[in-house]
């Protein structure tokens, strides 16, 4: 009886389920599982192209310098975004969290968290236009400042760390909010009635206690950003090329999608491993 | 209206035996009221009588049906949940209209049935309210109210009473009793609070880690108690322990307690309501117990005062009208006596 | 005390600066979208000729239909299943659940750029060209995850005995659904339809890759204009999208509380 309870219960939340897991199957873990495939592949299966199984693209990566220049370039500008973001981002949300009171707070968290949702490409857009020399900046600058200047960001790493930074902050203020907020004030008012100072409540209780949303955000953009190419692309120019745009390269422009498949797991390979190293931390953030 | 039997019911959960080879049979248009400790298996019972949980043995019947295999929407019955459950959606009249609905009933009868109940729960004037803008004993009421709309066989109840202050409890106890009465239908409720079940209950069951105890009517279970478990979760008891000789119990110390009728065992329990504490050594008389106690201390509450003894070693407890304690000392040697037929037999 | 205001006006002046930074830049793109001139001279002389332009080119208005009829699919779609989906999890304990809830973070935290180039190569090996119907699939995969995340928030806050009291009173499991539990996630399916509305329209990275050159969506269409040298008549189409999507995302904040406190 109780068998039969457990076998029906299955069977309708196998009902509800599968369509949805159908989907993510077909539209997200075969593709991931056929590029692993194409990746051993010295050409593409189609037609009649001849193809062996090889490890030709994975050493590829490994024998030539450039991509493991760009794979570093690519990590030390995530690394240098993340940063940034949580910078900027981590004080914020505690603004927000903590010394904001009252109605007003969920209309600016709102305000902040918005263009994250907007469309990024164009985001990254409104850059270019605020950057380009002869711009928005040179004209208010001049307006302010005596003598003459000229700043042309556009078409350099800086333009391309602004435009990710622009990008991805919202993401740390928003999960920092979240586990900021969490933080019971009452637990800093205990604190203060046993006569510990801010800077003490600060790093002993709030920081400790919203670290792993601090870190959770800092994940969701590193992940992304050592993945970028189109950011690169708009605001980079030359000295946009990255190890995302050299992947697109590979699918849009070469069509060596072997390589390309097989520069995309080294990528995936070094992502799992950030997600892995972290996930202990993240599991407390949930 | 109907009669529901249970037999041999055996549940579990895992390695966990919740239940174990419960026989109960709940009359008909009775209020059965099912009692214990928590982990006992008594909402167990109940989800298996409504249909949530499905045992793997034994049988479950309403009226003449055998329903141990029945989902809960087929059963035919109502239940009032601990949290009420109103469906915060609706508004009173269209919780109570709920299971009519469903049932496909013609509108101008929703209408008079819902409007019906309403009334015997007096709250008509609330119809259309949500469940929010009420209080807790209204909604208590509407819960009721749409658990009998529908003339179930049998009404359940989970602890229907916890949420409420002890106040609103006691009112809503009557008000129960009342509206159980005037629909003359088959209650079975749980509840943790003995005082709660002999008050409500017309037969009472008591479980004990997915076992039935004891069953029969609230007083008859409170003047006998089968054992020890029963007897001090029941109401409060003192329990002795001693060797069976003629009459009476020989106590280790070596003093006799007297036992009117029964069948003896080596334990008797004595109701701290039975007992009578003075300063005076009562004379030694048949048919009497008496023992030297020490009073340790004296708990004021209001009409009653608790004495609370010790014996040897053994904390006992007397109960008693407060005005017939004024000559006691606050603490000191006591005599504590009672007539031998509130001795409670305990059966080995 | 006194010296607290002080820290706190500081806070108010770094969260204005912040929004400042978030802002501005898209606020200089709406301005120059009304400027007369086509290499943003400055000062700007006010022109709405860009508009005018935008609405007679058919390629970007064709492609911004494409857009929103593609959204409009992907959100019924990753609505539909995803709710169901997010019931099942909420009903039901089964062998694996962990590990399906598990596999939501894949389409989440992977790039965009691998996601894309890996549905660009299954979906070419198994006969499914570039175009829309590539498009509608590899967008309701990303969207499917928030709906799922998004339902199951608010199922979090259900009682569960109100379920048991709708089948106490005789309701079948369809009625169930339909009288209690459907109504009160109601608020989580809309901003789960909303999300899913958003995360497609936006999307460029996979419809880049997924989409038929010559028959693509408005984010595509916007990055080869943008690639070829621009016109403030893509600042004109570009105001427009922020608008729409910031739009989309004020409604559903007001179904679905990002602060997490309901």
């Amino acid at each position: 009886m109780a068998a039969s309870l457990a076998r029906r219960e299955a069977f309708r939340a196998a009902t509800l389920l599968s369509p949805a897991y159908l989907w993510l199957t077909l539209a997200v873990f075969l593709p991931l599982s056929a590029m692993f495939f194409f990746s051993f592949l010295s050409d593409v299966p189609f037609g009649d192209r001849e193809w062996e199984l090889t490890f030709a693209n994975y050493g590829a990566f490994f024998e030539k310098r450039v991509y493991q220049i760009l794979f570093w370039r690519s990590l030390e500008l995530g690394l240098t975004v993340t940063l940034l973001c949580i910078l900027i981002g981590y004080p914020c949300a505690y603004v927000l969290a903590k010394v904001i009171r009252g109605r007003g707070r969920e209309a600016l968290f709102l305000l902040v968290i918005l263009p994250f949702w907007s469309n990024s490409l164009v985001r990254i857009f409104s850059w270019a236009i605020v950057l380009r020399g002869n711009g928005v900046i040179d004209y208010s600058l001049d307006a302010i400042l005596p003598f003459e200047v000229s700043v042309n960001l556009m078409f350099s790493y800086p333009a391309v760390v602004i435009g990710l930074v622009h990008s991805y902050l919202p993401y740390v203020i928003l999960t920092s909010y979240l586990a900021l907020q969490a933080v019971d004030d009452e637990l800093i008012a205990a604190a203060r009635s046993l006569g510990a100072p801010a800077r003490t409540i600060f790093l002993r209780i709030i920081l400790p206690l919203s670290l792993p949303g601090l870190l959770a955000g800092a994940v969701l953009i590193f992940v992304p950003v050592v993945g970028s190419f189109m950011e690169p692309r708009i605001l980079g120019g030359r000295a946009g090329t990255f190890y995302g745009t050299v992947i697109e390269d590979q699918f849009t422009a070469v069509f060596n999608w072997p390589l390309g498949a097989a520069l995309s797991f080294v990528l995936l390979f070094a992502v799992l491993l950030i997600l892995a190293v972290s996930s202990p931390v993240l599991k407390r953030a949930q | 209206m109907a009669e529901v039997c249970v037999s041999d019911l055996s549940l579990s959960f895992g390695s966990y035996r919740a239940l174990q080879e419960i026989d109960l049979t709940f009359p008909e248009g009775q209020f059965f009221g099912l009692l214990g400790p928590s982990g006992s298996g008594k909402t167990s019972l109940l989800r298996c009588i409504a249909g949530f949980l499905f045992p793997e043995r034994g049988s479950i019947s309403i009226g003449a049906e055998e329903v141990a295999r029945v989902p809960v929407e087929k059963r035919e019955i109502g239940m009032v949940f601990q949290s009420y459950a109103l469906f915060p959606n609706m508004s009173v009249a269209e919780n109570v209209a709920f299971g009519l609905r469903v049932r496909k009933t013609g509108r101008a009868e929703v209408r008079r049935r819902v409007g019906e109940a309403l009334e015997l729960v007096r709250l008509g004037h609330l119809a259309e309210r949500r469940p929010k803008q009420l209080s807790g004993g209204q909604r208590q009421r509407v819960a009721l109210a749409r658990a009998i709309v529908t003339n179930p066989r049998v009404l359940l109840l989970d602890e229907p009473l916890s949420a409420l202050d002890k106040a609103l409890r006691v009112e809503m106890q009557i008000e129960l009793k009342r509206i159980q009465r005037e629909v003359g239908i088959t209650t079975i409720f749980v509840t943790h609070d003995q005082e709660e079940a002999l008050t409500l209950s017309d037969r009472i069951g008591i479980l004990k880690e997915g076992r039935l105890v004891q069953e029969g009517t609230p007083r008859a279970v409170y003047a006998a108690p089968r054992d020890v478990f029963t007897a001090s979760f029941l109401g409060e008891a003192n329990i002795f322990e001693g060797e069976v000789e003629a009459g009476g119990l020989r106590l280790p110390s070596g003093e006799v307690l007297q036992v009117a009728s029964g069948r003896l065992g080596r334990l008797i329990a004595v109701r701290p309501e039975s007992v009578t504490i003075s300063t005076a050594e009562p004379t030694q008389a048949a048919g009497h117990n008496r023992l030297k106690v020490n009073l340790t201390q004296r708990v004021f509450s209001g009409a009653m005062a608790t004495c609370l003894l010790d014996w040897q070693g053994q904390s006992l407890k007397a109960l008693a009208r407060d005005q017939d304690l004024v000559d006691l000392p606050e603490s000191g040697e006591v005599w504590m006596s009672w007539p031998a037929e509130k001795s409670i037999a305990i059966a080995p | 005390m006194q010296r607290a205001a002080f820290y706190r006006g500081c806070g108010r002046v770094f969260l204005g600066l912040v929004l400042f930074f978030l802002y501005a830049p898209i606020l200089v793109m709406a301005l120059m979208s009304f400027n007369a001139s086509e290499f943003y001279v400055l000062p700007m002389e006010f022109s709405t000729k860009w508009y005018e332009a935008l609405s007679r080119n058919e390629e970007i208005l064709a492609s911004a239909w494409r857009s929103l009829w593609i959204a409009s699919v992907v959100t019924v779609i990753a609505t539909g299943l995803g709710t169901a989906a997010a019931l099942a999890f909420f009903r039901y304990s089964f062998p694996g659940k962990r590990i399906l809830q598990v596999l939501l973070f894949p389409p989440i935290a992977i790039p965009w750029l691998i996601t894309g180039t890996a549905m660009l190569i299954f979906f070419f090996s198994i006969g499914i060209d570039r175009g829309t119907p590539a498009v509608i699939l590899g967008h309701t995969a990303l969207a499917l995850p928030y709906v799922i995340v998004v339902v199951t928030a608010r199922l979090a806050t259900f009682d569960r005995t109100l379920e048991d009291a709708a089948r106490s009173l005789g309701a079948s499991s369809w009625q169930v659904t339909r009288a209690v539990t459907l109504p009160w996630i109601a608020s989580g399916v809309v901003a789960g339809a909303l999300f899913s509305f958003a995360v497609s329209f936006d999307q460029f990275v996979i419809s880049y890759f997924l989409a038929e050159p010559g028959d693509t969506t408005l984010p595509v269409i916007i990055y080869s204009a943008i690639r070829k040298g621009f016109t403030p008549e893509i600042n004109a189409v570009s105001t427009l999208i922020i608008l729409v999507s910031m739009g989309i995302m004020l409604l559903a904040a007001r179904y679905f509380r990002f602060g997490g406190e309901r």
